[in-house]
């Protein structure tokens, strides 16, 4: 199975290479056998496991230790980047065992301090571009130091983000124009007023066709649910 | 075809690293050390003993390299996969024999030795290859040696001859009574592209299988390959024939000899260039830096005794075959997009599957 369209109306479900971000599955628990069993009924290509509070690390690491039979060709983990309490190098520590065994981990640059300590992730690591509450990150020449001093980082390309900066497009244009080259995977939602996730209309999906269609190499992964029939 | 394939008349690839600023150092480097090093055999293959047929005033046959002399990706590693392609005949030696000795102490010395397969160091009859086309003729080094001669070969000597029987391939599959139409890929070239690249799939299998084989020592580099140098050699064919949808049938054979004497990574660099759009571009680039990151490996002499060292069993804990595995993800995503995406999209809907 890769992806399924039957019911969906939108044109992203004809992406071959969607997946969910577990971030929109949770129902409050941290029932990560469930999220990844939900998260297949969109597509076995690609899944995101957003541990986004640090709280919910544990959890997720304890699960992946378990080496469960995941059937997904693309694997991502978000490392936390809310509630965080742990020294980076600690963060890391507990991150650098996933190396090798899921292909990005996707962190916010405006939660990184010390960046030296986030070489150990090495091309796993993937860096996020960030909406407007942040206050980095948002912009080509807000990554750029970071993805100089990280020259092996990737990066993860928020659509809704880069919309959400520049709504003519232009900063999400100049992002994949200098960094186009790392770019491992798409995070692919709208954004309501409140800057939260949201499923995209037709008309966001019109609005970001032409960032979309420059990213259609690589997994996007779904941070909210795709549109479906009324 | 007489061209070198680092030569070649698209040079694509350099056009894209040009266009966008990416420097492809593997693959530019593997093509200077192609061009160099045919520069450096030619005059001895040239300087052929006296009464070879070589020396004819119409030569019969073309000394043929193959693998990754013919898709320009040469390394430090490579083999050296010959063959003596001939207009006909091959069965009876005679004084080809003598010719075969010849070139055989010329190339495919030392490393370099070809490969054990038997497809290579010997006689190739571009009659048989054309002739024999499916049925039980049609054996699996029959397959391999017509597509081999299509999809990455170069001559060393006697171009000319080469040339014609790359002609006379594809002639036996765009011949109008078995195939054609204007503006359609050719489908029995289409079939037997299709039939190889699932062969490969199917043999990778079966060399694994094989009671006593070398199945386990070599299935991770061949599993490497199979994601990446094969997959990149298929896609190189199939892009081309697909492509002919945008040519009337008579004008199919010049298009494909244009795009079969470029390097593989030529013809892909092309398709993406064709596209005429920087969604063509980006794609492109970050679909030919995976596989330029695949040839730096295969360049690096730890990293290619790394992964030899590596079986099925262990390579689940090697960052190295993380990182193959990476790279071959990025390539298909590449590739997929480019069938299925843009402007081919609705040719590879209508005919890869039926």
């Amino acid at each position: 199975m890769v992806s399924a369209t039957s019911h969906h109306t939108s044109g992203l479900a004809a992406h071959p290479r969607l997946g969910c971000s577990t971030g929109f599955l949770r129902d409050g628990g941290d029932d990560w056998t469930d999220m990844a069993t939900r998260a297949r009924a969109t597509s076995t290509e690609a899944l995101e496991l957003a541990a986004l509070s640090e709280r919910e690390l544990p959890g997720l690491l304890a699960y992946l230790a378990a080496s469960p039979a995941l059937p997904f060709r693309f694997l991502s983990v978000h490392a936390p980047s809310k509630h965080r309490d742990m020294p980076e190098r600690e963060l890391v520590a507990l991150l650098e065992p996933l190396v090798g065994r899921v292909e990005a981990i996707v962190v916010h640059p405006d939660t990184l301090e010390d960046l030296g300590a986030w070489i150990p992730l090495g091309r796993t690591l993937t860096i996020e571009n960030m909406d407007l509450r942040k206050e980095t990150g948002r912009t080509a020449d807000e990554l750029a130091s970071i993805l100089a001093t990280l020259p092996q980082a990737q990066l993860c390309f928020d659509v809704a983000h880069a919309a959400q900066v520049d709504p003519t497009l232009g900063a999400g244009h100049e992002i994949l124009d200098r960094f186009g080259s790392r770019l491992r995977h798409l995070h692919v939602s709208a954004l309501d007023d409140a800057g939260r996730h949201r499923p995209m209309t037709a008309a966001d999906e019109a609005h970001l066709a032409p960032l979309l269609d420059r990213c259609r190499d690589v997994p996007w992964i779904l941070e909210a649910p795709l549109r479906t029939v009324a | 075809m007489d061209a070198d394939p680092a030569a070649g008349p698209s040079g694509a690839l350099e056009l894209l690293s040009e266009r966008t600023g990416t420097p492809f150092p593997n693959l530019l480097a593997a093509r200077t050390l192609t061009r160099r090093r045919l520069a450096e055999l030619r005059p001895r293959l040239d300087d052929a003993p006296p009464a070879s047929l070589l020396d004819d005033e119409r030569p019969r046959e073309a000394v043929v390299l193959f693998g990754s002399w013919g898709r320009a990706e040469l390394t430090a590693h490579s083999d050296d996969d010959w063959a003596l392609v001939v207009d006909s005949g091959g069965a009876e030696l005679g004084e080809r024999e003598h010719l075969l000795s010849w070139v055989g102490d010329a190339l495919g010395t030392g490393d370099a030795v070809p490969g054990a397969t038997g497809i290579f160091g010997e006689v190739v009859s571009a009659e048989s290859l054309a002739a024999r086309i499916g049925l039980q003729d049609d054996s699996n080094a029959n397959l391999t040696r017509r597509m081999l001669l299509l999809l990455e070969s170069v001559a060393v000597a006697r171009p000319e001859v080469h040339d014609r029987a790359m002609r006379r391939v594809l002639g036996a599959y765009l011949d109008p009574t078995a195939d054609g139409g204007d503006r359609r890929p050719p489908r029995f070239l289409l079939n037997d592209l299709i039939r190889y690249w699932r062969t490969i799939a199917v043999d990778f299998e079966g060399k694994h299988r094989e009671i006593d084989g070398d199945g386990a020592e070599k299935w991770v580099m061949r599993n490497a390959k199979l994601r990446l140098s094969r997959k990149v050699l298929f896609a190189g064919g199939l892009v081309p024939v697909l492509r002919c949808h945008e040519h009337a049938a008579d004008g199919m054979t010049d298009f494909l000899v244009e795009q079969l004497a470029a390097p593989p990574t030529d013809r892909l660099a092309d398709a993406f260039l064709a596209a005429g759009t920087q969604a063509g571009l980006d794609i492109g680039v970050r679909t030919l830096d995976a596989y330029d990151r695949w040839i730096g490996l295969l360049g690096d002499a730890d990293a290619r005794a790394g992964l030899q060292a590596l079986t099925r069993e262990t390579r689940g804990d090697s960052q190295l075959w993380h990182e193959v595995r990476d790279l071959g993800d990025r390539l298909q995503g590449g590739l997929l997009a480019l069938l299925f995406s843009g402007r081919l999209a609705p040719i590879s809907q209508q005919y890869l599957v039926f």
